[in-house]
């Protein structure tokens, strides 16, 4: 496996991520 | 269009943060990693906290007193900024956290799009309902479902904080 760098794309791939993460779970807000 | 919105202008604040600091991405993704840990400790309710949010939504009185296209927009607008309405879980915060830290505009555009997408996306559960008792069904799944997807969430979170610490110490 090769390890994650720290670079643009990685930073974006995480906000990305928690993007569709946090949208998806506000399903439940009260 | 508020996520969209809300994220490229942290994307553009965030470049000139950058510039003036003179910050690495190595160090912004070190700061990406500290916020999303923080995130995780209080998703799982370390210590008794909760995630800080507004006890606030979008005001039901707008649906009588406004056309739709008025109130469509304004919901819109404040849900796509994710936290000016409840936020139950972190990510809400490390997303457009990450899109301040990527100090670009277009990537901050990005996050905050996609966000504001899939937030909107998500009406297409109750797009079939036509009937009080399917939206009551809906409610119940919804409830069943409300432990484990909290559970996924933080699994996922974790991870991702994984993968930035991993970049920042190797």
């Amino acid at each position: 496996m090769r390890m994650p760098t720290p670079t643009p794309q990685l930073m974006l791939g995480l906000g990305l991520s928690l993007a569709l993460i946090g949208a998806l779970r506000s399903v439940w807000s009260p | 269009m508020g996520g969209g919105g809300l994220g490229a202008l942290l994307g553009a604040l965030g470049a000139y943060a950058h510039d003036s600091l003179g910050l690495s991405v190595r160090v912004a993704l070190g700061i990406l990693a500290v916020t999303v840990a923080a995130g995780v400790a209080l998703d799982l309710g370390a210590l008794g906290a909760r995630v800080p949010t507004v006890h606030r939504q979008v005001n039901e009185d707008w649906l009588n007193r406004y056309r739709g296209w008025v109130y469509g927009l304004g919901f819109g607008l404040q849900l796509g900024v994710g936290f000016s309405t409840v936020v139950i879980i972190s990510a809400v915060y490390g997303a457009f956290a990450a899109a301040f830290l990527s100090g670009s505009a277009a990537a901050g555009f990005l996050i905050g799009s996609a966000f504001g997408l899939v937030r909107a996306g998500t009406i297409l559960f109750v797009a079939t309902v036509r009937r009080g008792e399917q939206l009551v069904g809906i409610d119940a799944r919804l409830r069943r479902w409300d432990r484990p997807a909290h559970g996924l969430a933080i699994g996922l979170e974790a991870v991702l904080l994984a993968l930035a610490a991993l970049a920042v110490l190797t």
